[in-house]
């Protein structure tokens, strides 16, 4: 395999949280130690329930948040070493799940954009900024008069266009995609995905993509990364991992998903219960308080990932 | 006879810039015991027609024309004094937003309580062991603590099993469901969905199920109508029309939840119609990939194909419904 453009190596995330009225400090275990490897020009998409970690996850990938542990390499460099260097924070962007937080909105479009025109390359002149912050607009398929309106005067949909015309606007290789679509109506989630996916083709960028839509993962992604409580419990091309799903987590989110294709279900299984806390996670297998086929060991075996198939890794070493 | 019957239901909301027509010549039955789902985009007027059942439509909006008829008697010329034994009782509705139906001043005990005094004349304080069972039965944990706490103390999943529980309390043969789970998390509204599928099987209950979610209605409904901005554009099986959608606004809407892998995603471009000045002809015709040009100048009937009725100008000669 070439070397990858993104490493996560070891990453933790631990959360201090106040304990109860005497006070101390717990650790909500946000990220427990995950590796993973994005490859140039692919789309890999992370999934798992809510509160799993894939957020912080991504912020940590997109080198916006610093891990407790571990370390982020870009190229081979440390993303959070010495302050973020420049070109590097260039080549990676994110967008988020909400585009009424990340779009200033006082600004208007054309300064949003050009903000991001100008960091790229200070001193560009006014007339070509403009023609600039127009093409991307245009990549968008949003009309060239949206530079002059404010982020209240358009659609959701159209915002969210706006964030990835800024977020290509300094060219970046790799950018982690936070649930792009969840805050967007049914009916221009489609939209959004199909553009991703041709912005994507077109730039060679890889993008990590945090989502809780199977529809759309199957659609775009290349790999998918399955996360449970602060862990990967999967890892794989996505249709080794829709079609010989390595993990009983894995098959429980495909069993929530009612309209997936036949061969996607032949594993279906139901989830025991609750979600346990992140602040005292189940020592063996994180999942084994719900999984339906869990086993003496799975109480006290810390898993670690193995490898079922070609770049196809699970968690668990007892399915199949 | 089926359990309810609407005929040429007409709707319409008396606004300064004029009127607008969100439920506008529905007709439909139902079954005892059966699941209709209804779907549609925002402002197709579900929600309208939910309230006219239950009769719950206010100014500015009125029933216009049209029959409702609830085991054989028409719903629209009962006194409100009729309509309120059968509402709460025979057909009862749970709401999307359970805060808007709550009263934040009073305990959970005492408002599910007064169903029972409502219909059955038993003072709330007599029917708390009344209360504290149905709280149980929708799996409420803790259910004699809860009688005793305020709707705020409640989580969105918790506040909407009290509405399921009130909606059951007194065994109805119709329930309406608008948009139950919308407002939850994934995982609550799993839970919810079974919860209320229990209770179809436990009680028999008819009913109509509003969502948007096309995939969740696939799940749970035997029959499913389709509208749009104001219309029925297909109703029948829901098993034969995610087969086989007929309409093209259905078939826009079974495509968009297929898994296609590494193409574009099918989109249906546009906007939802105006309800206070409709398209002419179809009102979906600005929006139809499979439009004619009769289409922008004919407003189509219904017509029956195979077992389904279906309102779109590609079947006129099918004959009408
Ligand atoms: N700044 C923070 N301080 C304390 N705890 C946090 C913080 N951010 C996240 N957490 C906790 O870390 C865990 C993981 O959160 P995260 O947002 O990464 O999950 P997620 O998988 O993105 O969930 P969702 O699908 O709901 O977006 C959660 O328990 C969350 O409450
Ligand atoms: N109280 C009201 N006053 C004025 N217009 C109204 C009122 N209630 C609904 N409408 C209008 O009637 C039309 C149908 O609305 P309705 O709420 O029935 O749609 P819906 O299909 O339930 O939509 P949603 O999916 O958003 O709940 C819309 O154009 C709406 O703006
Ligand atoms: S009547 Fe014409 S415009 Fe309307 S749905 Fe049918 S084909 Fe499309
Ligand atoms: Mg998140
Ligand atoms: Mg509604």
């Amino acid at each position: 395999m070439p070397e990858p453009l993104i490493k996560a190596e070891n990453i933790k995330k631990y959360f201090p949280v106040k304990k109860g009225l005497i006070g101390g400090t717990e650790y909500v275990r946000a990220v427990d130690d995950v590796s993973l490897e994005i490859g140039e020009e692919t789309i890999t998409a992370l999934v798992g329930e809510s509160g799993s970690g894939k957020t912080t996850l991504g912020r940590i990938m997109a080198g916006i948040w610093m891990p407790t542990s571990g370390r982020v390499l870009y190229r081979g460099i440390d993303i959070h070493r010495d302050g973020m260097k420049r070109e590097v924070r260039h080549r990676i962007q994110m967008i988020f799940q909400n585009p009424d937080s990340s779009l200033n909105p006082r600004m208007k479009i054309l300064d949003i954009l050009g903000e991001a025109i100008t960091e790229a390359e200070p001193g560009i002149k006014k007339d070509e900024l403009i023609e600039r912050a127009t093409k991307l607009l245009e990549e968008v398929n949003l009309h060239p008069d949206h530079l002059y309106k404010y982020p209240h005067e358009l659609s959701g949909g159209e915002k969210q266009r706006v964030a990835i015309a800024r977020a290509i606007a300094l060219e970046p290789e790799f950018i982690v995609a936070d649930e792009p679509v969840s805050a967007l109506d049914i009916s221009i989630r489609a939209q959004i995905i199909n553009l991703l996916a041709r912005i994507q083709r077109e730039h060679g960028i890889a993008i990590l993509y945090i989502a809780h839509d199977l529809r759309t993962v199957w659609n775009i992604s290349d790999y998918v990364a399955v996360m449970y409580l602060g862990k990967i419990m999967e890892y794989g091309p996505t249709e080794e991992v829709f079609k010989n799903t390595g993990h009983p987590y894995t098959a429980t989110l495909l069993s929530t998903a009612p309209l997936l294709p036949e061969e996607f279900r032949k594993h279906s299984l139901k989830p025991i219960g609750e979600p346990p806390s992140l602040i005292n996670p189940p020592k063996g297998c994180r999942f084994h308080t719900r999984c339906p086929l869990a086993r003496e060991e799975c109480r006290e075996v810390d898993m670690k990932l193995i490898e079922i198939g070609r770049e196809h890794y699970t968690a668990c070493p007892f399915w199949r | 006879m089926p359990l309810l019957e609407v005929r040429n239901l007409k709707v319409y909301y008396d606004l300064p810039q004029g009127t607008v027509k969100a439920v506008d010549g529905v007709s439909f039955s139902l079954e005892k015991g059966e699941i209709l789902g209804v779907a549609g985009e925002s402002g197709s007027g579900k929600s309208t027609l939910a309230h006219s059942i239950i009769g719950l439509v206010k100014p500015p909006g009125r029933v216009v024309d049209g029959e409702i008829i609830f085991e054989g008697r028409n719903l629209l010329e009962l006194s409100e004094e009729e309509l309120r034994e059968i509402r709460g009782k025979d057909i009862t509705m749970v709401f999307q937003d359970p805060n808007t139906y709550l009263n934040p001043v009073l305990r959970i005990g005492i408002q599910v309580g007064e169903v029972y005094e409502a219909h059955l004349g038993i003072e709330p304080r007599k029917a708390i062991d009344k209360v504290v069972d149905l709280l149980r039965k929708v799996r409420l944990t803790d259910p004699e603590r809860r009688v005793e706490s305020y709707p705020h103390e409640l989580s969105g999943g918790m506040k909407q099993r009290v509405m399921i529980s009130m909606a059951i309390a007194l065994k109805p043969k119709l329930i309406i469901l608008d948009e139950p789970t919308s407002a939850l998390d994934v995982t609550i509204q799993a839970e919810i969905m079974e919860l209320l599928m229990e209770m179809r099987d436990e009680l028999g209950a008819a009913m109509i199920f509003i969502s948007h979610d096309l995939e969740l209605l696939g799940q749970v409904s035997d029959r499913l109508m389709i509208m749009y901005g104001g219309r029925l554009v297909e109703i029948g099986e829901t098993e034969e029309i995610f087969r086989d959608p007929l309409h093209p606004y259905t078939e826009a809407l079974i495509n968009a939840i297929k898994y296609v892998r590494k193409e574009e995603l099918p989109t249906l471009e546009g906007e939802p119609p105006s309800l206070l000045k409709p398209p002419p002809g179809c009102r979906f015709h600005p929006r139809c990939p499979k439009r004619m040009d009769r289409c922008s100048l004919v407003e189509p009937g219904e017509y029956m194909v195979g077992g389904r009725r279906v309102s779109c100008l590609l079947y006129e000669e099918e004959g009408d419904a």
